[in-house]
């Protein structure tokens, strides 16, 4: 039974390339050892931090949509917890009904900018 | 009392059902300029979306998109 998931964690931003890499690499692994599909993945990058965190202002914020077993957010909870270099996590789950209202307002979204780039051509 | 009760919830007028918690733009529409989260009776949203929106901002909070308190806005 798969649900459908979005994790957010946030990285260190003073890593080097590589290590941040990894570390996603490491959670998408995660993420298909639970037979989980990867639906989206975000790296909305640097962003400043409303409040700061373990001493930093920045973080490396990184989004990611799957559809998994459950079991993976014990593994989750795991990795996330040891790694020094992860600052944050949250994991949401979305119901049909969520996915439905969102799919909705993106719809809408992308027939207002079709009619905005049409006006202003 | 709700000010102007032929006001409809923002939300409700666009068929808005989901609100991201990960949009803090539109999230910080709906927080005063301490951070707090502005009463229904303010800002006229219905009953259904200002629980969605405040699970949205504690959300955004815990992940600091939005700061739980600004101390001095000046």
């Amino acid at each position: 039974m798969k649900n459908y998931y979005e994790t957010v964690f946030i990285i260190d931003p003073g890593l080097p390339d590589e290590v941040t890499n990894q570390i996603i690499e490491k959670v998408t692994d995660i993420i298909k050892k639970h037979q989980g599909e990867i639906l989206e993945l975000d790296r909305m990058g640097k962003r400043r931090l409303a409040y700061e965190i373990n001493k930093r202002q920045y973080g490396f914020y990184v989004v990611m949509e799957h559809e998994t077993e459950p079991a993976v957010n014990k593994e989750f909870e795991e990795y996330f917890n040891i790694n020094e270099n992860i600052l944050r996590y949250m994991t949401v789950r979305y119901t049909k009904k969520d996915l439905k209202n969102r799919e909705f307002q993106r719809a809408k979204e992308a027939a207002r900018k079709e009619k905005r780039e049409k006006e202003n051509s | 009392m709700l000010k102007r009760a032929k006001r409809m919830c923002r939300f409700c007028e666009n068929r808005d059902h989901f609100i991201d918690f990960k949009d803090d733009k539109r999230l910080n529409k709906f927080t005063t300029e301490r951070g707090k989260i502005i009463p229904r009776r303010i800002s006229g949203t219905c009953a259904k979306h200002q629980r969605q929106l405040a699970t949205a901002v504690k959300r955004a909070r815990q992940v600091a998109l939005i700061p739980y308190i600004i101390d001095t806005p000046r």
